[in-house]
């Protein structure tokens, strides 16, 4: 399976081992390290997939969902939250923007690549 | 036979500013008894005297004179300890009432803000004087006292008439023509009048004057001892009040401002050197939405808690008690409100939650940055490896997921403290719940050979709890019974459904727990008789976490083990009523439909005549019959969040998030359906079900409305709501 995955996260490690680990399973991926990036990135170079951090300085995960849903161009892509935030009924807000994909950190490897694959073969 | 009144009986009548002692005018009763016997031993006794006459007048007089000292005895004992002053004023009115001759008698009391007017007929037919007198009296006090009576907050009460009495067949009802005032006198001050009036030409005589004078006295007196007492009570409360750190309002119930401490003029903005009066206030109440807490408190049944948010230099947040004051009978008799500046508290609790959210996420992120490397090493993408270096990834990554798991529980353990965990009850059947948790350890169990088992009745009532957090409960319980058992042994879980509660159990053919160790068994960080190769290990939290779930359901845990003979966890979970659950699902779910602004509707569907029903059909035949019905409703129910409960031949269904409109639309589709049903089982004579829809906010404004109304079958003719199956 393959596809073009946009990652957006302020962990630089993080961001290096999800890379590798998405290149392994046949991923192209780019990445950003805030939202700002992470919109200027979409407007290049449009992703099949966004894997998607919430506690971001700048322009927090929430904000770029709520742009995203609201351009035209960008509202399809699909978004996966990934998230170390387990607090219930967080998701609630994400829901009511359309966006019902959660993975949360620590995760377990199987469990994204088998969430991604989903996700993208949704359209 | 010359009689003399006695002469201590003159001086009583002169001090007027005294009470009458009590003792004194017994002592004249009784003396006055005596002479009244002596006087029909010397008329029985004969000598020719008749009780016409001289003889006769005496003990006319004689009577007429004990009645008097009788009702002024029954009086000062009656008004001895009123500290009210309705009552006294009623006191009064009775007592002149059995001693003067009067058609209407009226009253007025007054203090700085209030003058009160109590009006008293003495026949039915002296009502039609009441406006004539009431104003009368408010004249003359105002002429008496020089104040504006009439710009006083004025409460009329009327004393209605004994019907029983008919007024004498001589008097003309046609206008008053005898009036007479005494007024009330607390220390030289006029502080009320009373009037007796009369049809009949002068009818009141210079004795008549002097009893009510005397009635009048003691009175005065009284209200003087109930103004010291209320005013020393008054002071003492000012005082303690004056110092206190919270703020402190009083209302009486005329909803005057009674008591306000400094602290609460404070926490209202009124500076130390701004005099706040009685209109200020007032305003301010009104402004915050105090006023319609306090008129809400006067019916709650309990104390009414509001937060308010003030601005005066600087936003601040401040919570307030409101409750009413009552008397014997119920009634409000005032309100106090505390008020508490909590700006602080809730800042407090906002950095609580801030931190443990921050060290979550700071505590988990390097956390998957190590375990993803970890994983994508040991998944051999950057290269094989070599056998000693697998081994070796495998416990790192074996430690990074124990590290996990302790800050997670850490994470519960410390939200739980905090107070920060909140329960999200639904009705749950307990054993689909188990059989879910059983389900996904049976891996585990199996891996070790042991028999993991459930052992309990079909038929469990539904109970009302947070999914999620049972589920924790159960997953910790049976995950430390199957690490803490050695191969081939045997778990079991039990679940028996009490009278009022459902107790749970997992028991294991484990090593058993030591008595010396069997109370620390639900601290933190206490581990012990651990099986070697028993699988990760646990964090120490995992017990203390699960007793705390099992606190917050308002269920009990304990532990039972022998050494060598294994080891069993009981716990329970309270089982409420139907009629209880309901009220709580519908108090949770105005909660929410408040918040979100929605309407929230009922149903109840009752079977007509039950007990006839339960009589004709067979008692297996009608629990199937009953359980038939409510999968039927369930089925036509669309939504996951709409709740059935049923109580014997009661059911109740929930509507979140419906209106008027939507609630008679469900209505119909049940009535269908159910209809359908019963025809199909021939039971379309046997069975009748009457169905109510009531919505909130529109037709009950609390659960107890809700709830009391929902379930009313005798509603209105041209209820359209209101509908009978069979």
């Amino acid at each position: 399976m393959s596809g073009k995955v946009l990652l957006i996260d302020d962990e630089p490690e993080l961001v290096a081992a999800v890379e590798i680990r998405l290149k392994a399973n046949g991923y192209d991926v780019d990445f950003a390290y805030d939202g700002q990036a992470g919109l200027e990135k979409i407007k290049v170079n449009k992703p099949d997939l966004i894997l998607l951090d919430i506690v971001m300085p700048k322009i927090d995960g929430y904000e770029v969902c709520k742009r995203l849903k609201t351009d035209p161009e960008a509202k399809d892509i699909p978004i996966i939250i990934f998230s170390a935030s387990q607090r219930k009924g967080f998701e609630d807000r994400y829901r009511a923007l359309g966006v019902n994909n959660f993975i949360f950190k620590p995760f377990d490897s199987k469990e994204l690549l088998d969430m991604i694959k989903k996700v993208i073969a949704k359209g | 036979m010359k009689k003399k009144i006695n002469p201590r009986a003159k001086k009583i009548v002169k001090n007027k500013n005294r009470m009458v002692p009590v003792v004194q005018v017994e002592n004249l009763l009784k003396r006055a008894m005596h002479d009244l016997e002596k006087a029909r031993e010397i008329s029985d006794a004969g000598e020719g005297a008749s009780l016409a006459g001289p003889s006769g007048e005496l003990e006319a007089k004689i009577k007429e004179r004990t009645l008097e000292l009788s009702v002024l005895y029954e009086f000062s004992n009656a008004v001895a300890y009123t500290l009210d002053y309705h009552q006294l004023i009623k006191l009064v009115m009775e007592s002149l009432f059995k001693i003067v001759e009067h058609d209407i008698c009226v009253a007025l009391l007054c203090n700085e803000n209030i003058a009160s007017v109590t009006i008293k007929p003495s026949y039915a037919e002296s009502v039609k004087f009441t406006e004539e007198v009431k104003n009368a009296i408010i004249d003359s006090a105002a002429m008496l006292t020089g104040e504006d009576i009439r710009g006083k907050h004025l409460s009329s009460f009327l004393i209605p008439s004994s019907s029983a009495v008919q007024p004498k067949e001589d008097s003309e009802f046609d206008k008053i023509r005898s009036s007479f005032n005494v007024p009330f006198i607390v220390q030289a001050k006029t502080v009320g009048l009373i009037n007796v009036s009369s049809c009949r030409e002068s009818a009141f005589s210079e004795e008549d004057i002097k009893l009510i004078s005397t009635i009048i006295n003691q009175a005065s007196t009284a209200i003087e001892r109930m103004r010291a007492v209320i005013t020393a009570e008054k002071s003492k409360m000012e005082s303690m009040v004056e110092g206190m750190a919270e703020g402190v309002i009083m209302l009486d119930e005329d909803d005057e401002i009674v008591v306000i401490n400094p602290r609460a003029e404070d926490i209202l903005g009124f500076g130390p050197k701004e005099a706040a009066t009685s209109g200020m206030l007032r305003e301010k109440f009104h402004t915050l939405g105090l006023d319609k807490a306090f008129e809400e408190c006067k019916t709650a049944k309990h104390l009414i808690t509001k937060e308010i948010n003030i601005a005066n230099d600087g936003a601040a947040v401040v919570r307030c008690d409101i409750t009413a004051v009552k008397n014997s009978a119920g009634e409000a008799i005032g309100i106090v409100a505390i008020l508490r500046d909590i700006t602080k508290e809730k800042e407090v609790d906002k950095m609580k939650s801030e931190f443990i959210s921050t060290v979550s996420h700071e505590l988990r992120t390097p956390l998957t940055t190590m375990r993803e490397f970890i994983s994508i090493i040991a998944d051999e993408i950057p290269g094989k490896l070599s056998k000693e270096q697998r081994d070796y990834i495998e416990i790192i990554r074996g430690n990074i997921d124990r590290l996990s798991r302790l800050i997670n529980d850490l994470l519960d353990i410390s939200k739980i403290e905090a107070g920060k965990i909140e329960l999200k009850r639904s009705f749950i059947t307990l054993s689909n719940l188990i059989k879910d948790v059983v389900a996904t350890l049976k891996p585990k169990a199996v891996a070790k050979h042991i028999e993991l088992k459930t052992s309990f009745q079909a038929f469990l009532p539904r109970v009302y709890v947070d999914a999620d957090r049972i589920v924790q409960v159960f997953t910790n319980l049976i995950e430390n019974a199957i690490k803490f058992t050695p191969q081939n042994g045997k778990v079991i879980v039990k679940m028996i459904n009490k009278e009022n509660e459902i107790e749970c159990s997992v028991s294991d053919t484990g090593a058993g727990i030591a008595p010396e160790n069997l109370g620390k068994v639900f601290s933190r960080f206490q581990q012990f008789g651990r099986v070697a190769g028993g699988g990760a290990k646990g964090t120490g939290l995992g017990l203390a976490i699960t007793r705390e779930l099992v606190h917050m359901h308002k269920g009990r845990i304990r532990v039972e083990s022998e050494l060598g003979h294994g080891t069993t966890f009981i716990f329970t979970l309270p089982k409420d009523t139907i009629e209880s659950l309901v009220k709580k699902l519908i108090h949770d779910r105005i909660e929410e439909a408040k918040k979100l602004n929605a309407k929230l509707s009922v149903l109840t569907l009752s079977i007509i005549d039950f007990n006839g029903v339960k009589r004709q059909l067979e008692n297996q035949k009608l629990k199937f019959i009953l359980l038939d019905i409510e999968r039927v409703i369930r089925y036509a129910l669309r939504r996951p969040t709409d709740t059935v409960l049923r109580d014997d031949g009661e059911i109740f269904v929930i509507l979140e998030e419906c209106n008027k409109d939507g609630v008679l639309i469900v209505k119909k589709k049940l009535e269908q359906a159910i209809t359908d049903y019963l025809k199909r089982e021939d039971l379309a004579e046997v069975i009748k079900l009457q169905i109510n829809a009531l919505t909130y906010p529109d037709e009950a404004q609390s659960e107890e409305e809700l709830f009391v109304k929902a379930r009313t079958s005798q509603r209105g003719g041209n209820d359209v709501r209101e509908s009978i199956i069979n």
